[in-house]
């Protein structure tokens, strides 16, 4: 670069140019009009938490009375006065009191022992096959949800463009973005705050298509629409939603993982069509819950910001009459050995309970409680396949083809209605 | 990346029948380069053009400031000799996310940006991505011999890569049984060296993948057992023999369907993809390819193209985010930092790792609304002084240009003409650029907020 004069650009000029509208592709013109932001701001939307090192099921729907479980875990078992419980012989850890409330409202429903066929070991690999749903495949490239985003957008471009109506999906959280929602055409935005995606009065002026509130966007007008107008409004959205009155029906708890739900509550509110959240708790590698020493109080601590954080963005979309459209559900890589270690903790086993949260659901707890007996991997044998929860949330929420995204036929499980 | 069907309209309105005739099509564009001519070639190969580099081709034919294009400046090795010890404290510290940072400065700083962006060509090619290699040396390793490639021979492409240890780690496959021919391998090579799809040449994986039984990746390192290797007869592209990986690439090399293949990424890659000809439209520049194996000399025959400079290619390209931040950094010549990487990736890519073996989506998938709120997030934080970003470059502008400061901001970002959705703000802003000095740099910053947000600069 340095080989040329900056300067002597002007001396040659660019004399005689061109109108520049002539020049756009109609279809850039078209699809970034405001028109864009008219995609189905209604639709329904999945919310995945990622829950990273492999939550231990057992202490967190905990079968307090099995003995099975109260001999393999001396020091860790817990009793039925450290649980509420929830069905015979089961409670939540008492830091999970208000899940158990979203229970009884009946916006939360819990399935036990959910794996799949020879559970792996290891977290990145395991992992890997939740959020791919491959389990067979050994080198995947794309998420479940990602390529569910994929089948929306192909389903939601206007037929004369080519860019996708709205944003399909989006990851909160500092992590590299899971592989749950990668997609071989549809792209995933990264956010961690909600400052990422507005534009403050300052910055705005200083950005296409502010200021013109004149603007013509009409498609048929051959001006140059700008591109900036339907992201403008979205960032407009966000930010009105940010300082408005609805904003924060309820408190948060002041976590990071609490700040983010609170975050993708209000991508929700601003419906700006997006269909697909993660979001996650745990960080990145093994991850927060893998908790094979000294798992007592860790673990009452991951579950107490998980389900502090989860019943406030419940209770918030559920004011705002938000929550009929939202499906949130959980998911570790496992979960962990029947029997304590050494180290009063646990180790990597294979099923565990699943949290899914919403509007529509139509049983509190789903599948066969786990016989502690029958082992996987020194963990709970699996009594649903997760691929069932996906294929009814693909299915029976998104309307998108279970089968088309799964690669196989799995029964949905009787969850939401 | 299908051809368009005959009658077909693509988004733009146009048809197969709108291309010119392949003669027509790819004969050589004589005449002498305006700046707008500079300016498109330059969006194309480089991101963006800088002043100093628009001037100074501006005036002399294509064929010619292509060849300097193509071919190293006296310059580069400094550029190399200042950037190879970054690259190589981060390849020994394990630091992926600073060797990003360099990589991309390559692309922002670099003087012989052509190879700098045929890597990146190369890389999405392959599919190759730093987080499936996993092994950071290797990857900088087999990214070194793309780069040393990346202007030079077909062949020894194919060879340096599908010989490369990362490219089995690139798809798990780091050991290869004669008792369990490893199908992976096979099919990513007809996947990303012939365009195959899905699930039709099962049979084909298989033959490739028996050829490469005996290789070994441990420790990052490949080992080669000659007890596990295959000897027996295969069929390969069509020809039967005792192949053995060492003769795959030559195979492909030689095979009429990868080097028209070829050409169709990189028709994609600098011309777009609307409307996507069919074979016969590409049949001279693969027929080119084939006889000379010089990748060198199919890119020239392309980029001096009549069809290159008409009017059907010009800003008919969308940018991806990495396109759009490149040519911003370049143009005004802003330093790369760890957080550029990251806004990056906020944006949906990640400079390293193609989504997939097919590589990055498409650049309008990118194009969506929050995506774009982060571009815009982007170009604020730029001008302004943001240190994650090395931001300041309103400042650095002003410096630069001073009076003509308007002038060469629209020359740079929007071909000389200012938008008709920003022409009101732009003119306010030029007013208050004139008034005082003091005003100047958020003045200056305004403006290519303005037009780097703009419709027109989103595409290439």
């Amino acid at each position: 670069m340095d080989r040329f004069s900056r300067r002597t650009l002007l001396k040659s000029g660019l004399a005689g140019a061109v109108v520049l509208g002539g020049r756009i592709p109609a279809f850039l013109r078209r699809a970034l009009a405001a028109e864009s932001l008219t995609a189905d701001p209604d639709g329904t939307v999945v919310v995945a938490i990622q829950l990273a090192g492999g939550n231990d099921g057992l202490n967190t729907l905990v079968p307090f009375d099995d003995d099975i479980y109260r001999r393999n875990r001396p020091t860790l078992a817990l009793t039925k006065r450290d649980v509420i419980p929830v069905q015979d012989g089961f409670g939540l850890h008492a830091r999970l009191r208000g899940l158990v409330d979203l229970l009884q409202q009946h916006r939360l429903a819990i399935i036990h022992a959910v794996g799949y066929p020879n559970p792996n070991g290891d977290h990145a690999r395991s992992m890997e096959i939740w959020q791919t749903a491959e389990p067979e495949n050994p080198c995947p490239e794309t998420g479940w949800l990602g390529r569910a985003a994929d089948t929306l957008t192909r389903l939601g471009v206007p037929r004369a463009s080519c860019i996708p109506p709205a944003t399909p999906s989006v990851f909160v959280g500092e992590i590299a973005t899971p592989l749950t929602v990668v997609g071989r055409a549809s792209v995933c935005v990264k956010t961690d705050r909600q400052s990422d995606l507005m534009l403050d009065p300052s910055l705005a002026n200083n950005v296409a298509g502010e200021g013109g509130k004149e603007i013509a966007i009409h498609p048929a007008d051959a001006s140059l629409e700008s591109a900036t107008v339907a992201p403008r409004h979205a960032a407009q959205r966000v930010a009105e939603i940010a300082g408005g009155s609805t904003a924060r029906n309820v408190a948060y708890p002041q976590t990071a993982f609490g700040n983010r739900l609170a975050f993708v509550a209000q991508l929700i509110r601003a419906e700006l069509g997006v269909r697909i959240i993660c979001t996650e708790m745990g960080g990145e590698g093994p991850g927060g819950f893998d908790t094979h020493s000294l798992q007592d109080n860790n673990h009452g601590e991951l579950l107490g910001e998980l389900g502090d954080a989860l019943t406030a963005f419940v209770t918030d979309l559920a004011r705002d009459q938000l929550l009929e459209r939202v499906v949130v559900y959980t998911y570790s890589e496992f979960g962990r050995t029947i029997r304590e270690n050494g180290r009063h903790g646990t180790d990597h086993g294979s099923a565990a309970p699943m949290f899914v949260a919403g509007g529509n659901l139509r049983r509190a707890i789903v599948g066969n409680p786990p016989n502690l007996s029958e082992t996987e991997n020194g963990g709970v044998k699996h009594t649903v396949d997760f691929r069932q929860v996906y294929a009814a949330i693909l299915d029976r929420w998104l309307a998108v083809s279970s089968q088309e995204v799964l690669g196989a036929s799995f029964s949905p499980i009787p969850l939401l209605e | 990346m299908a051809p368009q069907a005959v009658g077909e309209r693509d988004l733009d309105g146009a048809t197969m029948a709108d291309l010119p005739s392949p003669e027509d099509a790819w004969q050589a564009d004589g005449r002498a380069m305006s700046a707008q001519d500079v300016a498109h070639l330059l969006r194309r190969v480089a991101a963006n053009g800088v002043a100093g580099e628009i001037s100074a081709l501006a005036g002399r034919a294509p064929g010619a400031a292509v060849s300097e294009l193509i071919s190293e400046p006296p310059t580069y090795n400094k550029f190399e000799e200042e950037l190879r010890p970054l690259e190589d404290a981060a390849v020994r510290a394990g630091a992926a996310d600073a060797y990003r940072t360099w990589f991309l400065r390559r692309l922002v700083a670099s003087p012989w940006p052509l190879r700098e962006w045929m890597t990146v060509f190369w890389l999405e090619f392959f599919g190759l991505g730093i987080g499936r290699v996993g092994e950071l040396s290797l990857f900088d390793d087999v990214v070194r011999a793309i780069r040393r490639l990346a202007l030079g021979r077909y062949r020894e492409m194919l060879t340096a890569v599908l010989l490369h240890p990362a490219f089995l780690l690139n798809v798990r496959a780091s050991a290869n049984y004669r008792s369990a021919p490893n199908d992976r391998v096979g099919a990513a090579i007809l996947r990303t060296c012939l365009g195959y799809r899905e699930d039709d040449f099962a049979h084909q994986a298989r033959e490739l993948a028996r050829a490469y039984c005996g290789r070994f990746v441990n420790r990052g390192i490949l080992r080669v057992s000659d007890f596990e290797r295959d000897v027996g007869e295969k069929v390969v592209l069509g020809r039967r023999d005792t192949f053995v990986a060492e003769a795959v690439p030559s195979l492909i090399a030689e095979d009429a369907r990868a080097t028209t293949w070829t050409v169709r990424r990189l028709y994609r890659w600098f011309f777009g993809h609307t409307p996507m000809p069919d074979d016969a439209f590409l049949s001279p520049v693969a027929a080119k390819l084939q006889a000379s194996g010089s990748l060198a000399d199919a890119l020239h025959g392309m980029l001096c193209s009549r069809w290159f400079f008409s009017a059907g290619i010009r800003h008919r390209q969308l940018r991806r985010p990495l396109q759009f931040v490149a040519s911003l950094l370049r143009t005004f010549q802003g330093r790369v930092k760890l957080g550029v990487v990251n806004e990056l990736v906020a944006m949906g890519q990640d400079v390293l790792q193609p989504t997939t073996l097919d590589g990055w989506p498409d650049a309008c998938h990118y194009l969506t609304p929050l995506a774009l709120i982060r571009r815009m997030k982007f170009a604020v934080k730029l001008v302004s002084q943001d240190e994650k970003l090395g931001g300041g470059l309103a400042r650095q502008a002003c410096d630069e240009f001073g009076n003509d400061l308007p002038q060469a901001v629209v020359e740079l970002l929007s071909d000389g003409e200012v938008p008709s959705d920003v022409a009101p703000q732009w003119s306010a802003l030029r007013a208050r650029y004139a008034e005082s000095a003091g005003a100047r740099e958020q003045a200056a910053a305004s403006m290519i907020c303005l037009l780097a947000t703009s419709a027109v600069f989103q595409t290439a």
